[in-house]
Order: C-alpha cells, then structure tokens, then sequence
C-alpha cells in the first residue's frame, strides 16, 4: 500500500493541538459554570425560567457525552481492544469523578427549582390521573435520590478503572488487564441498568406521560457516538504529533472509522425503531413525541429532524463507507467533527423539543438564545475538566503496546 | 483481584501438530468416508426422519381438516404457530451472526464454526417458514402475499407488518443460502480434486463450478464475501426486528414496546448461540474435531451467550419497569394479573429463570469450559426463549383490553406434533449436512493456520509486555 | 492472440508449484518486475498480499453491489408507492396513503436482496465462472492446488514469455517443481 501516509504534515514532538487551552477553558469554564448554578439555583423571575429551561438542554447533552465517554471505556476493557488504545484516555478524562461531581454540582438547581422544569414536580400533577400514579417514582427525593446516587455509582465505575490503568502503567502487572476485564463487564450491566432509571427521571419525565423503552438505548449509543466522534476528532487532528504520530497507521484509523459507522448504523437503527412502533401504534401517549416535533412550520423541529437524519445518518454512513475516507486522518477528522456539530442538533430535537414550554411545531425563539448559553456555558465546564483530568496520565496508556507493534509490522 | 487465567493445552484456535493436509481431512473424512458414521448416526437420523413423517402427517391432516385443528382461536388468533415460527427463526440468527457480523470484525475464531452454524441458518429458517405459510390455511395461495400483477386487481398491503415479514424473511432466506452456497464453493473444489470415486468427483465437480484457486478469483470472492457479510448484517438485525414489529407495532398490552427491535435480536442470537453449542459439543466430540473447535471457540460463545442473555434480561427488566410507569392500566394488568400470577404465572418465572439466570453461570471461567454445564444451559436457554414467546403471544392476547379476551390458550395435540415434526425436519437436514458436506469452513481454517503460522497464537494476546 | 481450439495440443503456459505461500508471493513479484502480466497464482485459500504482488486490481464488485444497491431501494419504493398511492389507493387508519415510516422495511429487504444477489453474481460473471474446463488443471499435480500446494503459472500468450527466465525466477524462489501445461 503505497498510500499509508497518514497526514502530510512532518511529525513533532511539541504538544498536541487543544490540550494546551486548559488555563483559559478553566477560568471561563469554572466561573461560567458555577455563576450560572449559583443563579438557576436562587434566582427567580422570567429570565430565571428561561434559562433553567434551557439549561436542561446543555446539561443533558453534555451528561451524555460523559456517558458516553463511560460506556466506551466499560467496553473497552471487556473486550480489551487495541483500537480503543489512542482515545481511551480521552474517555477516561471524560468520564472521570470530577465530571460526575460537575454534574451532580450541576444538578442542583433541578433539585432545587425541579417545578420550574418538570411538570410532575408541580402541585397540579397530585390531581392528574396518570401523573398521580407515577408519584411513587416522580418525586422530589427519588429524583435526588436516583440521579445522585448514579453519579456516586459511575463515579466509582470510572475512577476504579483510571486508578487500575495508572498502576498498571508504573507496574506492568497484566494482572491489572484481567482485573479490568472482571470489574468492566459486569460493571457495563449495572451502568446500563442504571442510567435507564436516571435518563427516565432525567430526561424521559420531561414529557411527563410519554414513554418509551428504547430511550436509554437510544440517547446511549448518541452518546457514545458524540463521545467518539469528539474523541477522534482530537486525536486525528493530532495524527502527526506525538504521542499519536506513534501509533497511526491506515489499520487505526480504519478501526475508529469502523466503530463510528457502527454506531452511525445503531443510531439509525434505533431511532427508526422508535419512529415505526409509535407512529404504526397510533396511540395518543405515546405519539405525543413526534406530534409537535414532525408538525408542518418554517424553521421548526421537523426541519432539524430531518436534518439529523441526513447528518447523523445518510451523510456519515455513505462516508464511512468509503475506505478512502478513513485510510486518512484529516478526512477521518472532518467526518467526526461533522457528526459532532448533528449530535448538538440531535441532542436538540430530542430534549430541547420536550421542554415543557416549548411543546410547539416552532423549535427556535427567544429561548434559543438561552439554549446557546446553557450548552456553551456546560461545554466549557466539562472541557475545563476534561483537560485538567487528561493531564493526569500519559495520553496513550503505556502497558499496552499493540498499536506501535502494529504500526512497525506493517509493511 | 482475579489471576490472569491458567491456559490449558486445548486453548487455541487449532491445536496439535497440523498441516494443511490434515485440516483437510479430518474435515473431509466425514463425506469421503461414508463408513466413519456409525450407529449414532443413524440412530439420530432415524429419530429426525420419524418426527419428520409426524411433520408430513400433521401437515396433510391440517390441510384436510383446515387450522381448526390447532388451539388458537379467537382471542389467541396466534398460538404456536406463531411462538415456534419467532423461535426457529431466531435460533438461525447466530449463523448469519457468526458468519458476518463476527467476520466484520475480524473474529477469527469464527472461522471453523460458521460453516456448520449457517447450516442452522438455513435448516431453522426452513422450519420457521413453514409455518405463516401454514397459517394461511391455503398454502397452495401462499404466493398471493408476492406484489405480482394479478386479475383480482389488488395488491399486498404494504403497511402490514405481516407483509415486511414477507420481505424480510424471503430475503433472509435466499440471501443466506446464497451466503452458505458461495462459501461452500472453493471447499467442494477441494472435495473434487480428493475425492476418489466417480460420483464424488462428478458431484463435487459440478458443485465447485469449475473452481480453481485462481488469484483473481479469490480477489472478487474475497470482495464479493466481505460485501456478503456486510449486507447480511444489517439485514439479520433487520429480519428479527421485523419480526418484532409484527407485535410492536400492534396496540395490544405488552406489545408496543419500542425497546422490541433488539431486544428480540439480541434473544435470538442468544437462542442461536445455545443451538449452535449444543449441535457443536457433539459434533467435535464424536467426529474428533476437538482440534478445531477447541474450548477457545466454545469459552468465547458463552460470553456471547451471556452477554446477549444480559440485554434480554435487561428487556424484561424494562418491561416490568415502563408497565408500571406508562400508567397505562391495561399494561400493568398484564403484568400483575397474567404474568407474576395467573395460570400462566409458571411459564413467565421458568421464563426468568431459563434465560435470567441460568446463563449466569457463564461468569464463572471454569463453566464455561465444562461441557455437561453448557449443554444443560443451552438447553434451558433453548426451552427459555420458546417460552418468551408464548409469554408474548398468548399471554397478551387472552389479557387485553376487553373482557372477552379472557379466556385461556391451550395448544392442541397437532400442535404439539407440528412442532415436534419441525424439530425432526432439523434433525434430519443436520444430520444429512453432516455426513454430505463440509461442516467446517475448510479453505478459511488452513487459510487461519497460515496466518498462525507458527506463531501459538493469532488472537492478540492480552498484555502484551508480559 | 487467441488460442486455436481447433488444435488439441498446444503449449500453455508454465506452471510452477511452490509449498510455501511466502515462496509463491516472491516469485510472483520477482515475475512481474521480469515484465510478465499473463499470468494467476492458484491457493487452497485467499492470501492477503497476493493481487499486489501479481499486480492484479479489480473494484467492479464493489461498485456493482453499490449500484444494484440504489436500484434496489428505488425499486423497493417506488414498488411500494405505485401500488399503495397510484393503484391501489386504501385508507388504512387514517394513515397517508405514502405511509413512510410504513414503507422503510420493504425498501430496505429490497435494497439487501438485490445487492446481495448482485455481489454473488457478480462475483460469477467477473471470474467468468461456471467454466468447468480450463487448461490449467491439465497441470502436474494441479489436483493440490485446492489442497495444500501453491502454484504460478505464466500463460504462453505473455508477450515477454520466456521458458527459461520463467523457470529460473520460480525455481530461485523455492518452486519444488515447474512444468509445462498444455492446452
């Protein structure tokens, strides 16, 4: 293969691009961050509404880009892929404790203000027949209760598998590998089982009489392929510095072209699912999702909901079809930077849509504006941690040293 | 914490001292010498073909008598034929699983079990087939579900889910067989040029089409399997998920559940793995072919079971769990009323049990080396995901929405014989598979054994700096 | 210059049989840097590598399954909405009549069956299979060559082809026998 050149740009050995704005992301992401909590938490009045609605949106995109980073981490140490070797740190740092303590801080003010957002947390929902039954689950303290303890729960998935990554980087021991291995996979079950009930109280109960047994799946593997895609954008764009100018090589980047196609084709999958049982099923509970979001307007959800079908569906599946895309890190960069910018509108259609107040055809008005600042406002928090947690460990582990051996064998 | 595990000697995708022609014969001894099949053989063969004739004898007497002669009536409009029509079908998922999805990824573990595998495919999709065609009461009609320009004017109706069951099992079927028959290609050159006798060489010879090993022949076979494999994946999602949309799409309780679609994929390739295991266990061990489906093999297709044991157990979960919080009345009756208690109370909890929690026991490294165990298990999960199906079927239609519906389910004698029949009907293609073609993938174990090439392992070894 | 069945005998070309598929790969390419084209290898499996070293390139599989692809989807469909809209319009629960989430399976097993039917075929059609003579199995102990021996063979209609620089090259990389093949 004569066309193995990666990137044309000569290797060097200064730091790879964006890891270096952790200063800046800290302050602006931190003082954000903790300014717009303190406010969502105490505030009230029209503004304070808004943005509390709005910052749903951000929150619950950003929280699944971490679960996401989690799952992809889970999965990496059950099956102990070498593929997964160049972005597993970007995981581990994206998942870490103190992204699940930013977001457990972040969830204060719907602790708080949960009325403000969910309409079962109102005093109406007591004389509502459905929403009546369902109190026994949407409540105040098992909101706190659940979504908490969860954090605690992937918190300590997370933080047991980075301390056994480092110690197996100082040791060497391979026992590590197989004590990985023995905590991920049942570990994966327990993360999946939980967050069902997370994403339900979360994310589900935001229309309050709607559900559906595929979302924790669906947002999941949305998830996963925001956390890739973000992932393999940072370290394709990196190909020709180090530590990545080691390790790429047309197989890699053919791996992680591969696993975002996967899950390219499991999100289609999943969301046509959804589509053809509830529109064929008819029924009033549960069509309520796709009534407002598919309803005819200018410049509202039906148009960014055909728009993710062509960018987080079409558009990336023929790409990634072609081998010629991924044998090349600056194309396989562009791709996944692509498929990030349709997961923020995806992430949109699907909780931006189901905010109480905003159950109209329409999907951008003043609130939108809110939106913006919600999402930017959690995006530079979880960076700001993200980079502060991906300094703490070489970038790509050191045990492990299938991707370089794979890199010098060939040809 | 765990120890890295102890290897024991039969651990590797190939074992003992092999050469290419080796593998070539103590795959191809079963076909070239007809006097390896002993009594077991026949024995078998004699079982499959007698339930086969109780298959014939159900069939001619159901279309004699018409489908009165089965349990299911109004409420339960479905019985077993449709219970057995979901299972044979899943349990022919793991072969095309086996075949694509794991060739996809470069699993080359499968390379000696996919061949035996997606003879199942075929055979359980053969078994599955029989019954909507059945079920129409005038099979010789059958064809009236194919869009063919016709004097009544009319056309199938395409927003059924009965219609895309159609369409998809139909595809599934021809392209599998296409799958299985292009793959058999270069081995029934191999067969032709070993075999001795004159109707071997002519058989064999037509077969093989006129294969030779040709480079550029195996430049487009190579592109032409790999397409294979990537179309038959989606579609082997897509084949199940049909299936499930058949009840999805549907307003009855305890079917329109949009978690349907992999939750029954990942049931049937549950189902299928188990099937594959406990053809597979036999089959090495009485033709000795413990040499290429080695414990590596059978260990790394009980973490399959598992895992897809796990999402199915996950699915229940989440039934229980959204029947409550739809607040949907009827939903939650079904739960309570039909399937924690209720005459049918025992089927749902063997349910759990054959599929919640006995493959759990695949934890455990040591089990999932010990044949007796898998056997056992595969064997519950085998009556399990039969059971899941009645505990869809019949159990949601005798508890819906009106009182009328509540009236039980029993199946009838020729019932039970059809289904018993379907199984000897399998039975009796393996066991003619078994001694008339290769059961493993010849060409693709030597071309694995290459790539060993000496070395003790082709799977990446785990820690690699030890 | 095509061969003249006509006549029963007839030089074919030179076949060389090797043990090892690292011996056939070299003399493949030490054939092609000699200037050979005419000629195949013949393995009991696929080895990756082999289509580079001979110098052999053919993506008309791919592309073929790529189209027949699209036709399918657009048959599927179009199937669908002639005679669910145009000939046989029905009201089914108030359903439009251009159902299209209703229509996403059908389209999708025609897309499948109609690409996977194309790559078998085509597979066929390209390797110009069935063909159940061909001169190469007039080879010595070509019978092996679906079993555990490898050959090269160099095609007498190579307009470079040259008996002895032929049998040197494949002997020099460990051809265990090289003989003459007739029509």
């Amino acid at each position: 293969m004569s066309e193995a050149v990666i990137s044309n740009a000569p290797v060097d050995t200064e730091k790879p691009k964006f890891f270096n704005y952790k200063g800046i992301t800290t302050i602006l992401g931190g003082v954000g961050f903790l300014g717009l909590v303190a406010f969502l938490s105490v505030g009230s009045g029209d503004t304070h509404k808004f943005m509390l609605n709005s910052y749903m949106y951000g929150y619950i995109f950003w929280l699944m880009v971490t679960c996401g980073c989690l799952a992809l981490t889970l999965l990496h140490n059950s099956i102990k892929s070498s593929w997964t070797l160049p972005v597993l740190r970007i995981f581990e740092a994206g998942s870490g404790w103190m992204t699940w303590g930013m977001l457990a801080i972040g969830l204060v003010p719907l602790i708080l203000k949960t009325d403000v957002v969910y309409e079962w947390a109102r005093p109406e929902a007591a004389s509502d027949f459905i929403l009546s039954r369902k109190a026994a689950f949407l409540n105040k303290p098992v909101f706190a209760g659940v979504i908490l303890g969860g954090y605690a729960l992937f918190a300590f998935m997370a933080n047991t598998l980075r301390k056994s990554t480092n110690r197996h980087d100082k040791s060497g021991d391979a026992n590590e590998y197989q004590f990985r291995t023995n905590f991920a996979t049942p570990m994966m079950v327990i993360f999946v089982s939980v967050l069902t009930f997370v994403l339900t109280l979360l994310a589900m109960s935001l229309t309050p009489k709607w559900y559906s047994t595929i979302y924790t799946l669906w947002l999941l593997i949305g998830g996963c392929q925001a956390a890739l895609s973000m992932a393999i954008f940072l370290v394709t764009r990196n190909a020709a510095k180090q530590p990545y100018a080691n390790v790429m090589a047309p197989g890699l980047t053919k791996d992680l072209g591969n696993m975002m196609f996967v899950l390219t084709m499991l999100w289609g999958y999943t969301s046509v699912s959804q589509l053809i049982i509830l529109w064929n099923g008819n029924l009033p509970e549960t069509t309520v999702f796709y009534a407002h979001r598919g309803a005819d307007a200018m410049l509202g959800w039906n148009l960014i909901g055909a728009s993710t079908i062509l960018g987080c569906f079409v558009i990336p599946f023929v790409t990634l079809l072609s081998p010629r895309v991924k044998r090349y890190a600056d194309r396989l960069a562009l791709i996944a930077a692509f498929i990030f910018c349709f997961r923020i509108l995806d992430v949109y259609w699907i909780i931006g849509a189901s905010i109480p107040s905003r159950m109209s055809p329409q999907a951008f008005g003043p609130s939108s504006i809110f939106d913006a600042i919600g999402w930017i406002v959690m995006a530079l928090a979880w960076f700001a941690v993200m980079l502060n947690n991906v300094e703490k460990a070489p970038l790509i582990p050191l045990y492990d040293k299938r991707l370089e051996e794979a890199k010098n064998n060939a040809h | 914490m765990a120890k890295v595990q102890d290897r024991k000697l039969n651990d590797l995708l190939i074992t003992g001292d092999q050469t290419y022609t080796s593998i070539d014969s103590s795959v191809d001894r079963l076909i070239l010498n007809q006097k390896l099949h002993g009594k077991g053989w026949n024995i078998l063969f004699l079982i499959g073909i007698s339930l086969t004739g109780l298959l014939g004898v159900s069939i001619f007497w159901l279309l004699y008598q018409g489908i009165g002669i089965w349990g299911n009536n109004v409420p339960s409009a479905w019985g077993f034929d449709i219970i057995n029509f979901v299972w044979w079908i899943g349990i022919g998922h793991a072969g095309t699983l086996i075949s694509a999805i794991l060739l996809l990824m470069r699993q080359q573990w499968r390379n000696s079990i996919n061949r035996f595998a997606e003879a199942m495919t075929i055979f359980a999709v053969m078994c599955a087939g029989l019954y909507p065609i059945l079920h129409t009461g005038r099979p010789w009609n059958a064809y009236w579900l194919f869009p063919y320009p016709n004097i009544l004017a009319m056309w199938p109706q395409f927003r059924s889910p009965l219609m895309w069951d159609v369409a998809a099992v139909s595809t599934y079927f021809s392209v599998s067989a296409v799958f299985w028959f292009v793959g058999l290609i270069p081995d029934f050159a191999t067969l032709r040029d070993k075999s001795t006798n004159k109707y071997g060489k002519v058989i064999f010879g037509t077969l093989a089409m006129g294969w030779r090993g040709s480079n550029q022949h195996w430049h487009r076979y190579e592109q032409m399997y790999l397409l294979l494999a990537g179309l038959s994946t989606p579609l082997v999602l897509s084949v199940h998920s049909i299936v499930s949309f058949d009840f999805a799409i549907s307003i009855v309780p305890g079917w329109n559940v949009t978690v349907f679609p992999p939750y029954f994929v990942a049931g049937a390739v549950f189902a299928g793995f188990a099937m594959v295991m406990t053809w597979g266990l036999p089959l090495r061990k009485f033709y000795n072919l413990k040499h290429l489906i080695t414990d590596r093999h059978i260990d790394w297709m009980c973490k399959i079971t598992l895992a897809t044991g796990l999402i199915v157990f996950y699915g229940y979960l989440l039934e229980i769990f959204y029947s409550w919080y739809s607040g949907n009345f009827y939903e939650f009756k079904l739960l309570m009323k039909t399937r924690f208690t209720g005459i049918y109370a025992p089927m749902y909890w063997l349910l759990i049990f054959c599929n919640g929690i006995a493959p759990q026991i695949f934890w455990v490294p040591k089990y999932r080396r010990h044949e007796p165990t898998i056997i056992v298990v595969c064997f519950l999960i085998s009556v399990g995901m039969w059971l899941e199906r009645f505990v869809i079927i019949p159990m949601s239609l005798t508890n819906n929405y009106l009182p009328s519906s509540d009236k039980p389910y029993y199946p009838s004698f020729w019932d039970v014989a059809m289904f018993t029949g379907t199984i000897g009907l399998f039975i009796t293609l393996m066991m003619l598979f078994i001694r008339f073609l290769p059961v493993i993938n010849i060409f693709e174990v030597k071309d694995l054994f290459y790539k060993m090439g000496g070395k003790k392992e082709i799977v990446e070894e785990v820690g690699a700096n030890s | 210059m095509a061969h003249d069945w006509s006549d029963p005998s007839g030089l074919w070309g030179l076949v060389g049989e090797f043990e090892k598929p690292e011996d056939l790969m070299k003399a493949a390419e030490a054939a092609k840097h000699k200037g050979f084209r005419k000629m195949d290898a013949y393995s009991p499996f696929p080895i990756h590598g082999l289509s580079e070293a001979i110098g052999f390139r053919d993506n008309r599989v791919p592309w073929t399954v790529f189209i027949f692809g699209l036709i399918g989807v657009t048959c599927g469909y179009s199937l669908e909405y002639y005679t669910a809209v145009i000939d046989y319009p029905m009201n089914v629960g108030g359903r439009p009549l251009n159902s299209v989430p209703a229509f996403i399976p059908v389209a999708y097993e025609a897309t499948i069956l109609c690409a996977a039917f194309s790559a078998a075929i085509g597979m066929f059609v390209y390797n110009k299979l069935p063909k159940p003579y061909h001169p190469i199995f007039n080879a010595k102990n070509f019978e092996r060559a679906t079993q555990d021996r490898f050959f090269l063979a160099v095609e007498a209609e190579d307009p470079v082809y040259d008996a002895k620089v032929i049998e040197k090259v494949m002997k020099d990389n460990g051809a265990v026998e090289v003989s003459e093949c007739d029509y």
